[in-house]
């Protein structure tokens, strides 16, 4: 069974695959919040988004937003959703005296991965897909060796180049990368499935500057750093 | 950096200001539905982001629909992260973009302001 196997269009294996896998990650534990938590926090993105006419609601929202979540995790989750006001004055607000570094880096990934789903869900015209049933255990709770506060609003995995150690190989396979895959590096687990989802949706390392490169013919590569663009703009994301 | 970049190998000059200006044309084949369908799916207006679909559908096929919509999901992800963790441009990117900051209004976006003078510098 696909996980879009209702829309229309026939949606690419890797992309089914690494969206599939995220359906369970995104309510499963993680390394500071329970499965409980995250869903939560997706119900509550989703809501957000629901409420400014940005989607569709579905049926789980209900469920997942009683689970026990602080209000900051919520507001949270709310303003990454809707990128409402996401700068350093939020961060300042939010870290250290709301969440921890490491539940705000966590919290981030987790809505922008699921909004990634959403929005994807939404575009090819079905409705937002259900997470996986709640998967219980605890956080693992384990930080990173090899951090560094290099100029982000958290410390981060530096490259091996730079220092990284063996946090570093492990998670970047020892390659120098790029500072967008370093931003929730503070959390592996979410910087992990964030370049796995780059790599399946966007471009695979070794063909970043073949221009000829695409996971389709449908689509040149002019035009997808065209859309790129425009997302950022519409974002005001300057990086 | 890499629109103008994947321009330059194929010896076209697109109009990076088509970014932030809808009413010009960016040079990029079908680059108008690409770019309407870019904001209906960010915008609230149902029937809107049907239509702008059925154009991509109709002059580029399902399958460009679908890649034109992961692309957008990905980059909406990406800027959430960005924008959240305050991930600085790094020196290289910062010196084959900045010529053109300021035409497209980008340094004044909040989160320039999150990439020291110069750029990040990159190892």
């Amino acid at each position: 069974m696909t996980v879009y196997s209702d829309s229309h269009y026939s949606v690419r294996d890797k992309i089914d695959q690494t969206h599939k896998k995220e359906l369970s990650l995104l309510s499963g534990p993680g390394t500071w919040w329970t499965g409980a938590q995250r869903a939560a926090m997706v119900a509550e993105a989703r809501k957000a988004r629901c409420e400014a006419g940005l989607q569709e609601s579905i049926a789980e929202d209900e469920v997942l937003i009683d689970a026990n979540l602080p209000d900051a995790a919520r507001t949270l989750a709310r303003k990454v959703a809707l990128m409402e006001g996401v700068d350093r004055a939020f961060f300042d607000s939010m870290a250290p005296s709301e969440l921890s570094e490491e539940e705000y880096v966590e919290a981030v990934g987790v809505v922008s991965r699921s909004t990634n789903l959403d929005i994807f869900a939404k575009a090819i015209g079905v409705p937002s897909r259900k997470l996986n049933r709640i998967s219980d255990g605890e956080p693992t709770r384990k930080r990173p060796v090899s951090l560094a506060n290099d100029g982000f609003f958290v410390p981060t995995i530096p490259t091996t180049k730079a220092g990284g150690g063996e946090d570093s190989k492990k998670l970047y396979g020892g390659a120098s990368v790029y500072n967008i895959l370093r931003g929730l590096s503070l959390v592996p687990s979410e910087a992990s499935p964030v370049m796995g989802l780059v790599m399946s949706q966007y471009v695979i390392p070794p063909q970043f500057y073949n221009y000829d490169f695409t996971f389709d013919p449908s689509i040149t590569r002019a035009q997808v750093e065209l859309v790129a663009s425009r997302v950022s703009a519409l974002n005001d994301c300057f990086y | 950096m890499l629109l103008r970049e994947s321009g330059e190998t194929k010896k076209v000059d697109y109009n990076l200001k088509a970014i932030v200006d809808l009413e010009l044309d960016s040079g990029v084949e079908n680059g108008d539905a690409l770019l309407a369908f870019v904001d209906a799916i960010n915008g609230t207006d149902q029937n809107e982001l049907e239509r702008a679909r059925a154009v991509v559908e109709e002059r580029m096929g399902g399958n460009a629909v679908v890649e034109a919509a992961v692309v957008t999901a990905n980059f909406s992800m990406l800027d959430r992260v960005a924008n959240a963790v305050g991930i600085p441009l790094e020196d290289f990117v910062v010196n084959k973009t900045q010529d053109f900051w300021e035409e497209l209004g980008l340094d004044n976006y909040p989160s320039a302001s999150y990439t020291p003078e110069g750029g990040f510098k990159y190892m």
